[in-house]
Parts: structure tokens; C-alpha cells; sequence
């Protein structure tokens, strides 16, 4: 796969796509079931992820040799908005489409192979385990190292922040050498793996793993010399991704807020023709078409991409939009439905919660920034950019 | 005639480039203010020799017919070599105009002398008592013979001074609701019984002017589209201006202005600093993205629709961002009112504010802008 991670794609293919999510999203998901879902403890459904995956849509970006349909990232983003838009609990980036990128950028191998058919055919959700710190792109000392044994290697450490937290089949795990980073699978059952969940804001989990795992000879993924690399450029990608997810999540709150601005009466007149409120609107408006623009401008330089310099610059430029945009239409979108939007039983707060998430995951907008501030101070300035 | 369009990116970014800084004047890159036609008007009559002058016309009628993408090449190219601004409304306005709603023999008559530059526009559309309300407007306009008779004033007619022609809205119906007895008529500025009397503004130039019409005859052939038709004319015209007036031109200048001024300063070495630029330049390029969406409508043949508002809200606002930072970043280089000596150079600093502030009042003020979108866009209840 490219590093751009992009196939050419007709537009009436998006369409088509879009319009299939949109409906599919209209009839089998929305706010409340994220709810519903959270209250039983249940988080997701497999049997829907099952219907994704007859969809095409968890192997959406993995190539057509490898089991899947190697349509691209323009492709993922149409079918992530509109299921954004109703808050689709289940975690389609973080359980498919990212380890189905990691997987994608591995030497192919039996192994390597086995995995991504088996996330085409949505038999298994995978998770990437790689954060050390609460900031993905800072340098730290590294939480997990693999050391070689007589019979194979031994992992030891602690990966933090992955996700989805519960109901993963399994986990990529980036782990220190001596001479880099290499990949790792390693089975959820596996012995000396600890789970830590915990619930997330929007009902979803996150969790942290111990390792102190023994593994045979067949488990590497990606050796020292590009385990970093393929993680720096898959979790890029999927940031975009996450943005598409917002967007969608940014619509959705819209929507339900300029509804109640058209019903909700006090004094005698519908809120909503009140024009400090009516400002406020047109201004959540904008924010909304800004973070719209901003994808498609990150899609259209992404395509351009020549270098991992340029991959980093579009997917930063549309995570920072798209997670500020996501949290101020979210708060703003509560303000204005007044009390009822402080309650659980109202979804306004469900959408605000779910922008808290995905704005915080793959880099927040603060650390996206002191990304590009480093960029930059290595000699590249940004151009301006369409 | 060359295919733009089939060029590459790069390709042509280069080629726009060397243009630039081979034709443009030295001594006018990174005017202050806005220039007139005896300081710009050997770049305007440059521009048309090489067929440079209207870059997003077609190509049948005399443009360079770019595509979006190309156009915002252009743009970026022009804002950061620091070309002055033309006077241009003949270019933006009538020209977008005529080839939509003109008669062929409008077209004729006027488009070839906008692009040689005989011809120079300037807008009469506000009066002293018609602004955010601009359908109450009363200059009058009397049907005698084959001529109009135009009496009434009009104001915030920029560059009104150099201008040869104007485009005017008027009206010619008391008896109906105000929007349905306007029409709008092309002036030739030599007529007898008009008057243009500058007006200073807040960097003591004379950008705008009050024009005074005493029984002025205008032909009848000059009207633009039917008899009390004009307010769906002027609309037409309105959201080519808050297309034009959207661009990421002026924000695109204001941050090139800003970064020169940080290297003078040394604000780059300011973490601060530099997170509140990068905000800036995020935005810049998210306004480059949205205006596109609005172009690629355009070149689509579609109508633009009311959500135009958005772009010009949003450049605007974004310019007068930028503008802001200018004069935080400046810091006592704000007491000049002209240039300061910076570091070892000089520089503007409170020039960025000037020319800011009218942006979100003009092409209707930003309030304005935000009643279209709640009601026009969003379909909330009117207050």
C-alpha cells in the first residue's frame, strides 16, 4: 500500500456509499441504542458488526488480494460520516480500519494475512496497542520491550489508551528493541496479557495492558526497522478517519439543535426566532461547513502526499478542526436546549460526549499543534494550502 | 490561446510566479492601502496586454477561464508576492454579470473595454439612509423618451474618483413593495449633473465617495434586465460580491503581512506566538477549501445559494483576526501611524487594522449575514 493509504475512486462509487451508510445508519443505529447498549453493559453489537462486514465496510480499505475491497480513505470517510452522525457505538476505526492499515503496511506473511481476512470478513476486531504517554506524538521512554528467549521472544510492559477496551479478538502491540520498534500479535486469551478497562465518556471503554507475554517465533508482525514508521503513518490515517467520524457527530448535534430551536416555545414564541439565538445558530453553521471544507481539504492533499512530512500536515490540519469544531458545536448545542440538555435521557449530551472521545484519541488538537510546530521548526514552512 | 487548466499545479503555481516577479512593479508590492488608478493603472493595462486581467472569466468572452483550483493558485501566488489590488469591479462585478443577465449587445458594447481597461467601475448601491436596508433606496429614476432621468445621492462608492462608469441601482416604482420598483442601470460617469465628492476614512485616504445625480439622463438601452427587475439583478450581482469578497485573498495578505513582521520581531522564537499563527494558518487554508466549494458551484453552472454568506463571514472574520495579531505582534510599532522602524527595516503595522474594518461591514454588514443564513439556510422563524 501506498503511504497515502488512497485508491482512486469514482464519484458516483462515494455516492453510492454514502447513501447505502446513510441508510443503513437511519435504520439500525442511533442515539438512543448507544444508550440502550452502554445500560445493558454490552458497549457494542457484534451481530451489526457482522452486518458491517457483509457491508464491506471493515475491510473497506484493505486491498482486494488480501480479502477486502480496496477502496481507500476517500471511501472509509463517506461511509463513517453518516454512521457518526447516529453514534454508531460500534468501533469500526479502532476495531477494522486502523489494524486493518497497520496490518496492510506489515510484510505479508501468513500470519499478517490470516489477520487482515479475518477483519474483512469481520470475524475478528483487532485493536492497536502503541500509546506510552497521554501524548501519542511526544518521545518518551518506551512502556513495552521485547527481548529475545531460547524458545522466542518475552514482551513485558504496559501499553495505555487502547482501544476498543473491551471485546478485542486480539492486539497489534508496537514494542522496543534495541535496534527500533517492532509489531507484535498477540491473542486476547493470550497468557500473561492483563486487561484493565474502563468506561469512556460516550459508553465505549479504553483500556490498559500488562504485558508479561511468551511468544514463538511466528508472532512478529513488522520487524524493528519499521514498527514505527507503519504505526506513525496508520495512526495519521486513521485520524483523518476520526475526523470523518466527528464531522458526522458534528452534524448530528446541529441538527437536533436547530430542531428544538424550531419547537421549542417560551414567551410565547419559538425559540429560535429569537436573533441572539438565531446569530448563535448561523455561527454553529459555519463552524459546520469549516470542518466539512477542512476534510475535504485534507483528502485532496493527502492524495497529493508525496512525503510522511505531508501525510502528517494533512492529517493534523483536519484532526485540529474537526475536534475543536466537535466540542464547541457540542457545548454550544447543550446551551442552547438549556436544562433538558444537562440530562442523560436527552442525546445532545451523548454527541457532546462522543466529541470529548474521538477529539481526544490519535492526538488531540493541542498536541496535533505542537506537532506541526515541530514540523515547522525543522525548516518547513507550511505552504498554503486548498 | 493557452489551456491553463491542463497544466500542472506546480507548472503553473511557477509560471504565475515568474510572472509576477518579472511584470510587477517593485515599488508597489505590499501597498499599505488600497491604490488608485494613477498609482495601479499601468499593472491593470499589463494584466490585459498579456490576458491576465480576468482570470476566473471564460475563456470566450477574454478570461483565462481557470478552474478552482487553479484560481486559488493564482490567488495565493498574487497575495504573496504582495500585488496591489486593481480597481477591479469591472472585472468582479458588472463583467460576472453581463455574461449572466446582459443583452448581446451589452456585452459587446462593455465587456471588451473592461478587459482593455477604457473602461473602470465603481458600485452606486448604498445611499445615507438605504445601508443594511438597501431595497428602501430612493434615488429616482423617470422614464422620458428613450432616457431615464436620475436624481438622489448615493455613498460608499469606492474609488468612485477614478471610475468611468457606474452600475446603479434605482427606482422607478414608488407604488409596490420596495423590492418589486427597483432597476438597475450603467452609467457613463461623463454625464452631466454628476458629482463625486471623496470622502476621507480612518487612514486618511479617500477610498469612498458620495456621488450626487442632478437630472441625469441615462438610455434606456443601459438598463440590465427587465423594468423593476433590478433588486433579482442586484441579488445576482450580491452573491458574485460575497463570492469575490469571500476569497482568501485579503486573509492570505494579512498572513503574509504577519509573518514578515514576525521575522522582523523575532515573535517566531515565542511559543506563543507561533501556536497563534499556526491557528491563523489552519485557518487560511480551511477558508481556501470552503471557497473552493463555492467556485466549483459557480464553474458547475449552478446559482450560488444563500449559504454564500458563510464564506463571507467567515473571510472576513478571519481577516480581521489576522489584522488583530498585527498590531498585538507590532507592539509600539502601533504608535506610527505609517511605517515603523522594525528591527532594521520598516513596516506597517496599524495599516492591517485599516483595511480590515470595512470587511465586515461591506456587502452587507456581518449581522446581516448571519439574519440570511438563521433564516435563508436554516429556515428558523423571522424575528
Amino acid at each position: 500500500m501506498s503511504d497515502t493509504a488512497t485508491a482512486g475512486i469514482e464519484r458516483e462509487d462515494l455516492r453510492l456509499l454514502r447513501e447505502s451508510a446513510t441508510a443503513f445508519a437511519q435504520k439500525h443505529l442511533n442515539p438512543g441504542r448507544l444508550r440502550r447498549l452502554r445500560d445493558e453493559g454490552r458497549e457494542f453489537d457484534r451481530e451489526i458488526w457482522t452486518q458491517f462486514a457483509e457491508l464491506g465496510w471493515t475491510g473497506l480499505m484493505i486491498s482486494e488480494d488480501a480479502g477486502g475491497f480496496g477502496m481507500g480513505l476517500e471511501a472509509a470517510a463517506a461511509v463513517l460520516e453518516p454512521l457518526g452522525q447516529q453514534l454508531m457505538p460500534e468501533p469500526l476505526i479502532a476495531g477494522a480500519l486502523l489494524p486493518g492499515d497497520v496490518l496492510s503496511r506489515c510484510p505479508a506473511g501468513a500470519l499478517r494475512d490470516r489477520l487482515l481476512g479475518d477483519i474483512a470478513s469481520g470475524k475478528l476486531i483487532a485493536a492497536l496497542a502503541w500509546q506510552s504517554g497521554l501524548d501519542p506524538f511526544a518521545s518518551g521512554p518506551a512502556t513495552v520491550t521485547a527481548s529475545k528467549t531460547s524458545a522466542g521472544e518475552t514482551l513485558r510492559g504496559k501499553a495505555l489508551y487502547v482501544m476498543p477496551g473491551r471485546g478485542a479478538d486480539g492486539y497489534i502491540v508496537a514494542a522496543a528493541k534495541e535496534d527500533g520498534q517492532a509489531l507484535y500479535w498477540i491473542d486476547a486469551s493470550a497468557k500473561g496479557l492483563t486487561v484493565a478497562a474502563r468506561q469512556r465518556p460516550d459508553g465505549g471503554s479504553v483500556a490498559d495492558l500488562t504485558f508479561d507475554v511468551s511468544l514463538g517465533t511466528d508472532a512478529c508482525l513488522a520487524p524493528p526497522d519499521q514498527g514505527a514508521a507503519i504505526v506513525a503513518a496508520s495512526v495519521d490515517i486513521a485520524a483523518i478517519l476520526a475526523s470523518a467520524e466527528l464531522l458526522g457527530a458534528i452534524r448530528g448535534a446541529f441538527g437536533i439543535t436547530i430542531d428544538y430551536l424550531k419547537t421549542r416555545k417560551q414567551f410565547d414564541r419559538t425559540i429560535g426566532s429569537f436573533q441572539a439565538l438565531q446569530h448563535r445558530a448561523a455561527d454553529l453553521y459555519l463552524k459546520q461547513r469549516v470542518a466539512a471544507a477542512s476534510l475535504a481539504g485534507a483528502l485532496r492533499e493527502l492524495e497529493q502526499a508525496q512525503s510522511s512530512e505531508a501525510r502528517m500536515r494533512a492529517a493534523s490540519r483536519v484532526k485540529i478542526r474537526c475536534s475543536d469544531v466537535a466540542y464547541q458545536v457540542g457545548r454550544e448545542a447543550i446551551q442552547l436546549h438549556g436544562g433538558i440538555g444537562y440530562t442523560d435521557e436527552h442525546d445532545i449530551g451523548l454527541y457532546m460526549k462522543r466529541a470529548i472521545v474521538l477529539g481526544a484519541w490519535l492526538g488531540n488538537s493541542a498536541q496535533h499543534l505542537r506537532r506541526l510546530d515541530r514540523l515547522n521548526r525543522q525548516g518547513n514552512p507550511v505552504e498554503a494550502r486548498s | 490561446m493557452k489551456d491553463w487548466n491542463a497544466m500542472s499545479d506546480e507548472d503553473f503555481r511557477q509560471e504565475v510566479r515568474e510572472f509576477f516577479a518579472k511584470h510587477y512593479p517593485e515599488h508597489l508590492r505590499y501597498p499599505p492601502h488600497r491604490l488608485h488608478w494613477n498609482e495601479i493603472g499601468d499593472w491593470y493595462l499589463t494584466l490585459s496586454k498579456h490576458g491576465w486581467i480576468a482570470p476566473a472569466w471564460p475563456v470566450e468572452h477574454g478570461g483565462m477561464g481557470l478552474d478552482p483550483g487553479k484560481l486559488l493558485i493564482f490567488i495565493e501566488e498574487q497575495e504573496t508576492h504582495g500585488v496591489a489590488r486593481t480597481p477591479d469591479q469591472g472585472i468582479v462585478m458588472v463583467g460576472p454579470l453581463l455574461i449572466q443577465q446582459g443583452n448581446d449587445e451589452q456585452k459587446k458594447r462593455f465587456l471588451p473595454k473592461i478587459l482593455s481597461g477604457e473602461h473602470v467601475w465603481c458600485q452606486g448601491y448604498s445611499e445615507p439612509n438605504s445601508g443594511s436596508d438597501l431595497a428602501s433606496l430612493r434615488t429616482e429614476a423617470v422614464l422620458d423618451g428613450d432616457d431615464f432621468v436620475v436624481n438622489g445621492q448615493k455613498t460608499w462608492s469606492t474609488l468612485a474618483q477614478d471610475g468611468t462608469h457606474m452600475f446603479l441601482l434605482v427606482r422607478t416604482d414608488k407604488t409596490v413593495r420596495k423590492q418589486e420598483g427597483i432597476s438597475f442601470l450603467l452609467v457613463d460617469m461623463k454625464t452631466p449633473g454628476i458629482t463625486v465628492r471623496p470622502m476621507k476614512i480612518l487612514d486618511g485616504h479617500e477610498h469612498f465617495c458620495e456621488v450626487f445625480f442632478d437630472n441625469v439622463r441615462v438610455p434606456r438601452v443601459n438598463m440590465v434586465g427587465e423594468l423593476n427587475k433590478g433588486w433579482s439583478v442586484a441579488k445576482a450581482l450580491l452573491s458574485f460580491e460575497r463570492l469575490f469578497i469571500g476569497s482568501p485573498k485579503t486573509a492570505q495578505s494579512a498572513l503574509t503581512h504577519l509573518e514578515q513582521l514576525a521575522r522582523l520581531t523575532g515573535a517566531m522564537e515565542d511559543a506563543t506566538f507561533r501556536t497563534r499563527l499556526m491557528r491563523f494558518q489552519l485557518d487560511v487554508a480551511d477558508l481556501n477549501a470552503l471557497y473552493r466549494e463555492f467556485s466549483e458551484q459557480v464553474r458547475r453552472g449552478e446559482k450560488l445559494g444563500a449559504d454564500i454568506s458563510i464564506l463571507k463571514i467567515f473571510s472576513s472574520e478571519t481577516y480581521a483576526r489576522i489584522a488583530d495579531f498585527i498590531v498585538e505582534t507590532g507592539g509600539s510599532g502601533a504608535l506610527s501611524d505609517g511605517p515603523s522602524l522594525i528591527g532594521n527595516e520598516q513596516a506597517e503595522v496599524v495599516s492591517a487594522f485599516y483595511a480590515s474594518v470595512p470587511t465586515t461591514i461591506y456587502g452587507g454588514t456581518n449581522e446581516i449575514q448571519r439574519n440570511i443564513i438563521a433564516t435563508g439556510v436554516l429556515g428558523l422563524p423571522s424575528s
